[in-house]
């Protein structure tokens, strides 16, 4: 075919506009769309800060699915999640911001925006979060706005066994490989870690002769690690290894929603532990650490040499399967597609549904 | 999406002191461009210089000597690789080599204030290899044991002397990169990155900003700058810590240190128009530290007396672009799909898609076409830039096109003297260097050292 291939894919929605409603008002409105997204089931909001061609800024809100949704509606359901915001961050002890009230916000007529248009592509994209089964989804990488992983027997089950897509990954060599990194073997590989293939996924807004909204697809294969500290001490115990040799690995220490502190374990015995983090030494009973969320970061080289010593010497082979040309990457790029289609189905906001292709972009 | 233009690296050639190249290797025919800081007259430079004192710890006496021997001599199999550093680079510095027993910043440091003044001795210490990602490293302390009292150095680890087919290819880039550090300028692009109108009246600078976060204390970080002029010739570099956790501090700081930058800047040129260009690094700094850049940039009063000030955010992207009918093949015959470096893709009015790994071909329009690529394998670097006009100041009009303030950034990707056999790097020098520039400033604010007054390190690129 020649060319240049790209990892986008084109979406193809249904109508020329879709329906959807323009918030304003004295209220972090930032705030206000991540309560719409989180605390609703089917509405899905952007928040645009500056105007944007013929879009003014404030926060855009439509309906998931083919349905009309009134504006009295729409009210009732952005009252009721800031209500649910509200109860869940005084539960947490967390403050809350008295302005945002459904009293103290504006929502404008029904506009019919067009549906190729840049808010469009940040709708679609709130909108993956919720569309995306959980099971599915996987913790977000810097910048990735949906990530699924893909477990190998899932990826046997529901798709080359069902030949709905090519059986051709080096996936399938390496689990066979080193299933203990693949399936649950029962030894400690297994145990702390899974590798899984990962499938991020955006939509973007594009501008050439004409505006237009692509899917932006990327895959790789990455680690799972399930290293919560009161996990490996057991381990460490059952094993007999002394639990010295924990000292100098770094954790994470998670004290809040917000709040993450990387420590160092300074000291260890059967009762206690001592973390330094960032200038204070925190004390931790081993009987507490069901209580609080301590795991070991994988990434400090210390941590990497205990984990390669005494949890699972081949805890990074899964990076191998990342080295490949760009050649094989897409055409396992092509098989994703189909596996994203299934997965996501055609995604339907304000009364229009969007198509996705089943191509990849070329460009010449 | 379309394909935009590709900027090819035969398009930006190095000039030397005695004549241009698109090879790096050159500068062994036609000499280093200068010999001491082109931008602070005040530091002398190479010429300075009357010893390079090659450290090492005592059970490595072997793999010292060989670098001793090479470095004076040059490389004994093949000199046309590596004919020595003084022959390469046309300089009368002495070299010897002196151990010490244990590696620790403080003793490798005594060891060498032993053996003369730090204006006239250059330390190349040799280190046991470490991850660059570890902040605690033996790297990173000795690095800024140094600096901590205004001496840059460099840094050769044991294991790249002991890879015969990796080191026979490093020397010269080592010795390029102590040739930067103590003051000269090894080369510079022949052309100016921008094509002004009018040169004689016109001066454009090229800015590095960047923050980077703590390693280990994710609320402290350091915003910093570095300033290149429009050949890619190095001026200076400044530095500000950070509190991470605060936007507006981090924004009044960074326009702080933009007040000072441009002040610098505008106090050295005696063009009647001077015009900024910034390129951000959107590396490590999420949604709050990019409005904290952008309102310093709005907030920094001075900015107003550029005639032009352009701003282009450059980031990672999760794009990927391969070639299908592309020329490179694997050594295996693999067609790789290996896009061309350079070819750069509009996404949308001021948003771009430039290529920085794939292939290239050095030796195009010679009649003898020789594929490479920048990359082994994985997946080719794509780096998105966006062109940020609600900050632009245009108080005298420029014609300045998206393709220009493009090429300022591949331009800046040719300019690489750390591995001189990569034509292009995958980030242009302006933020390539961000770690290393944030971690030794923040181990040298937390030894209290001032940075501000280090005088000497802040016109070389000690960062390399």
């Amino acid at each position: 075919m020649g060319g240049y291939v790209t990892n986008f894919v084109k979406v193809l929605p249904d109508k020329g506009t879709i329906e959807a409603y323009r918030i304003i008002g004295e209220v972090n409105l930032g705030v206000l769309a991540g309560v719409i997204n989180r605390y609703t089931e089917d509405l899905v909001a952007s928040f645009l800060s500056t105007d944007y061609g013929e879009l003014k800024a404030g926060v855009y809100v439509t309906s998931i699915g083919d349905y009309h949704l009134c504006k009295e509606d729409m009210r009732a359901k952005i009252k009721d999640a800031l209500k649910k915001y509200r109860e869940e961050r005084i539960a947490q002890g967390l403050s809350v911001d008295e302005s945002l009230n459904v009293n103290n916000i504006t929502i404008e007529a029904a506009l019919s925006i067009s549906s190729t248009t840049y808010v469009v592509a940040n709708l679609l994209n709130n909108f993956l979060s919720k569309v995306v089964p959980r099971e599915l989804q996987c913790p977000r990488r810097p910048g990735e706005r949906a990530a699924i992983c893909l477990d190998i027997d899932f990826l046997e089950r529901e798709f080359w066994s069902k030949k709905v897509v090519d059986k051709d990954e080096r996936f399938i060599d390496f689990c066979n490989d080193y299933p203990s990194l693949c399936r649950d073997t029962g030894d400690s590989c297994s145990k702390f870690f899974k590798v899984v293939k990962c499938i991020t996924m955006r939509f973007q807004h594009m501008v050439s002769d004409q505006e237009e909204i692509y899917l932006v697809l990327h895959h790789y294969y990455r680690r799972l690690s399930n290293l919560d500290l009161k996990i490996v001490i057991d381990y460490i115990r059952d094993n007999h290894i002394d639990l010295n040799t924990l000292l100098g690995v770094r954790v994470n220490y998670r004290t809040s929603k917000d709040r993450t502190w990387i420590c160092k374990i300074a000291s260890i015995n059967n009762n206690e532990l001592i973390l330094e983090c960032e200038e204070k030494n925190i004390r931790i009973g081993i009987s507490e650490l069901d209580n609080v969320s301590i795991a070991v970061n994988p990434t400090y080289s210390q941590s990497r040499k205990f984990i390669g010593e005494y949890l699972c010497k081949e805890f990074d082979k899964h990076k191998d399967l990342n080295r490949l040309y760009p050649s094989r990457y897409f055409s396992i790029l092509e098989n994703d597609i189909e596996i994203v289609r299934r997965i996501i189905g055609k995604p339907c906001i304000g009364k229009v549904y969007f198509f996705i292709d089943r191509r990849l972009r070329r460009v010449w | 999406m379309r394909l935009y233009t590709i900027f090819k690296p035969t398009d930006f050639k190095f000039r030397f002191a005695n004549g241009t190249s698109v090879n790096a290797y050159n500068i062994i025919n036609l000499e280093p461009l200068s010999r001491s800081p082109i931008y602070e007259g005040t530091i002398e430079g190479v010429d300075k210089y009357e010893l390079i004192l090659i450290l090492y710890q005592q059970d490595k006496a072997r793999l010292a000597r060989k670098l001793l021997e090479d470095m004076r001599d040059g490389l004994r199999e093949n000199k046309k690789i590596f004919p020595g550093f003084n022959q390469a680079l046309k300089t009368n510095i002495e070299i010897e080599a002196v151990s010490f027993s244990n590696y620790g910043p403080d003793e490798i440091y005594d060891v060498y204030t032993q053996h003369g003044s730090p204006d006239k001795v250059f330390p190349l210490i040799v280190l046991p290899k470490v991850n660059r990602s570890i902040y605690d490293s033996i790297y990173y302390r000795t690095k800024a044991m140094f600096l901590a009292n205004d001496i840059p150095s460099q840094v050769v680890t044991e294991d790249l002397i002991k890879d015969e087919a990796r080191y026979r290819w490093s020397l010269l880039s080592i010795s390029i990169q102590i040739f930067a550090k103590m003051g000269g300028v090894p080369y510079a692009l022949d052309r100016s990155v921008i094509r002004a109108e009018d040169p004689s009246s016109t001066s454009i600078a090229i800015m590095g900003l960047g923050i980077s976060a703590h390693p280990l204390h994710r609320r402290r970080g350091v915003g910093f700058v570095t300033l290149f002029d429009h050949n890619g010739v190095w001026n200076f570099m400044d530095s500000k810590v950070l509190s991470m956790d605060k936007q507006e501090d981090m924004s009044e700081r960074i326009a702080e240190l933009l007040e000072k930058s441009i002040s610098k800047i505008l106090s050295t040129s005696s063009k009647k128009y001077n015009i900024l260009i910034i390129h951000y690094s959107g590396k490590e700094i999420g949604r709050k530290e990019e409005e904290a850049v952008r309102n310093a940039i709005r907030n920094a009063k001075s900015m107003n007396k550029f005639a032009a000030v352009y701003v282009l955010k450059i980031r990672d992207s999760d794009i990927t672009i391969g070639q299908q009918d592309g020329p490179h093949k694997a050594k295996d015959g693999t067609i790789t799909w290996y896009p061309p470096v350079g070819a750069t893709f509009q996404l949308k009015p001021d948003v771009y898609a430039i290529v920085t790994t794939g292939y290239f071909d050095l030796s195009e329009g010679t009649g003898r076409s020789r594929i490479k690529a920048n990359i082994y394998v994985g997946l080719p670097t794509i780096k998105v830039v966006a062109r940020h006009r609600e900050v632009e100041i245009l108080n005298h009009e420029f014609n300045i096109s998206d393709k220009d303030l493009l090429s300022t950034v591949f331009g800046m990707c040719r300019l690489n003297y750390v591995a001189i056999s990569n034509p292009v790097s995958k980030e242009p020098v302006t933020i390539r260097y961000s770690r290393e520039i944030a971690w030794i400033t923040l181990r040298l604010i937390e030894n209290r050292v001032n940075v501000s007054k280090l005088s000497r390190v802040r016109y070389v690129m000690w960062f390399l």
